[in-house]
């Protein structure tokens, strides 16, 4: 029997399992060429649904209507509890809340611009927190923001921070150019942070 | 495996070892045959095992299941400005403190370590899973606790397990995100049970590496790994005391000794 007939004998007892490993981890390699190359759909799909309106305006959110009706700045704001100074500026945004559920609220501020950046609430605060459903709240937040003009900046508002997968937020057009900016690290406040007040008043 | 299996291979390692003397070159390739034959008429599983176990002691040479070696930090000086990947770090000043203010409780037994320095976040969105407390470790300082009031105080080997609370310096509240495009002064707080702080404290920063995690797929800034460090005095300061408190013959009335 020449060699290369008991090499074939050899690789022909354990040709099956030598093969089937070897197709095996070839699938595994191709499998994940495929799923690095291919574009990430779970991120599109679960991306939070974007309601945009404007200041003075209600936005229908899952979690109540919300309606911006004022947005300030300064350079330091205080609440009962504590104050905070900067050497940005803190952006307040007056809110005024209609819960449609027990589970509402707005844990999630932030400003964003057309360049990816995101400022979120950070050392800033909610105040719109534990409303009673279908009981109108008049609450603020307070972001914390660079001493320089942010174009096409936007106030972003979401029920929570923890989980937006699914979730809907509202989103509305801000104006922060140099002349914004300047009047409000040109005002020293503080901004008064009352704790949130329910009713129609 | 019965014993003329165990036997076959270690004849086999002999002959290959010492032939037999005369008409050795013969004798070398019938044993380097019979070698052959019978690691081929070995089970596959069991080759396959000899396989691996071949390929761990291989990594004994090259430093086998030790960790891997840090690379060289780099040394820097107070008010230098050390890039950690999400933030830009200076280091200015050491402090100790019985008290270092209001909001802070009286240590009995110890004192705060305050490393004071400047943070700005340069990554596009907000910081907010604690990187601004993992940019900055003491190393070498016996006594430090493990996070703010936990009472789990770390002898000197573990001291680079001891985190900060971090403090905005302008109003004294906590540092628990970091906004983009913004330089605050900030303090590096740790407690340390010592009867003295140390007199000098090597500083080290840490920088991070942006990647996904594996385990449940989050993209962010992770590794905080030892990059820079400097060694700087410690200068010990009176502690805070209440406005119109009598102060104590070993304390100063100066209040907010933060700085």
């Amino acid at each position: 029997m020449s060699a290369a007939d008991v090499w074939r004998r050899w690789l022909g007892g354990r040709g099956r399992s030598l093969g089937a490993g070897v197709l095996i981890l070839a699938s595994l390699a191709v499998g994940r060429v495929i799923t690095d190359r291919l574009p990430d759909a779970e991120s599109v799909i679960e991306k939070p649904i974007e309601r945009r309106g404007v200041i003075g305006t209600p936005i229908a959110l899952r979690i109540g209507d919300v309606t911006v009706t004022e947005v300030t700045g300064a350079t330091s704001w205080a609440s009962v509890s504590e104050g905070k100074r900067t050497q940005g500026v803190w952006l307040a945004a007056s809110i005024d809340l209609l819960p449609s559920r027990r589970e509402s609220g707005l844990s999630y501020a932030a400003v964003r611009d057309s360049s990816g950046h995101v400022w979120e609430l950070g050392r800033g605060e909610s105040t719109c927190k534990a409303p009673i459903a279908g009981v109108p709240m008049h609450c603020q937040v307070l972001i914390e923001l660079p001493r320089r003009p942010i174009s096409n900046a936007e106030l972003v508002l979401r029920w929570t921070n923890f989980d937006d997968r699914f979730d809907d937020q509202a989103v509305l057009p801000l104006t922060l150019d140099q002349a914004t900016i300047d009047t409000w690290a040109g005002t020293e406040g503080p901004i008064k942070v009352p704790l949130a007040t329910l009713g129609d008043s | 495996m019965t014993v003329r299996k165990v036997r076959a291979p270690l004849r086999l390692l002999m002959l290959c070892a010492v032939g037999s003397g005369e008409g050795r070159s013969g004798n070398a390739r019938g044993s380097i045959g019979r070698a052959v034959v019978w690691v081929r008429d070995r089970p596959l599983k069991q080759l396959a095992a000899w396989l691996g176990a071949l390929a761990l002691a291989l990594t004994a040479p090259f430093g086998g299941w030790a960790d891997a070696s840090h690379p060289p930090m780099t040394v820097v000086t107070a008010d230098q400005v050390v890039k950690t990947g999400p933030i830009d770090v200076t280091i200015t000043r050491i402090r100790a403190n019985t008290r270092p203010g209001e909001t802070f409780a009286a240590m009995e037994d110890g004192q705060y370590l305050l490393v004071f320095g400047t943070a700005r976040g340069t990554a596009k969105t907000t910081l907010t899973n604690g990187e601004l407390a993992d940019a900055i470790r003491l190393d070498g300082v016996p006594g430090l606790e493990k996070s703010f009031y936990t009472n789990d105080y770390l002898p000197v080997t573990k001291a680079m397990s001891a985190k900060p609370t971090v403090y905005a310096v302008e109003d004294s509240t906590l540092m628990t995100a970091l906004v983009p495009d913004l330089t605050y002064e900030v303090a590096w707080v740790w407690r340390q049970q010592a009867a003295a702080p140390p007199s000098s404290i090597d500083v080290q920063v840490q920088g991070f590496t942006w990647r996904q995690r594996s385990l449940d797929d989050y993209t962010g800034w992770l590794d905080p790994t030892p990059t820079a460090h400097l060694r700087l005095p410690v200068e010990v300061r009176p502690p805070w005391v209440k406005p119109g408190a009598t102060p104590s013959p070993a304390a100063s009335p100066t209040p907010a000794a933060t700085s």
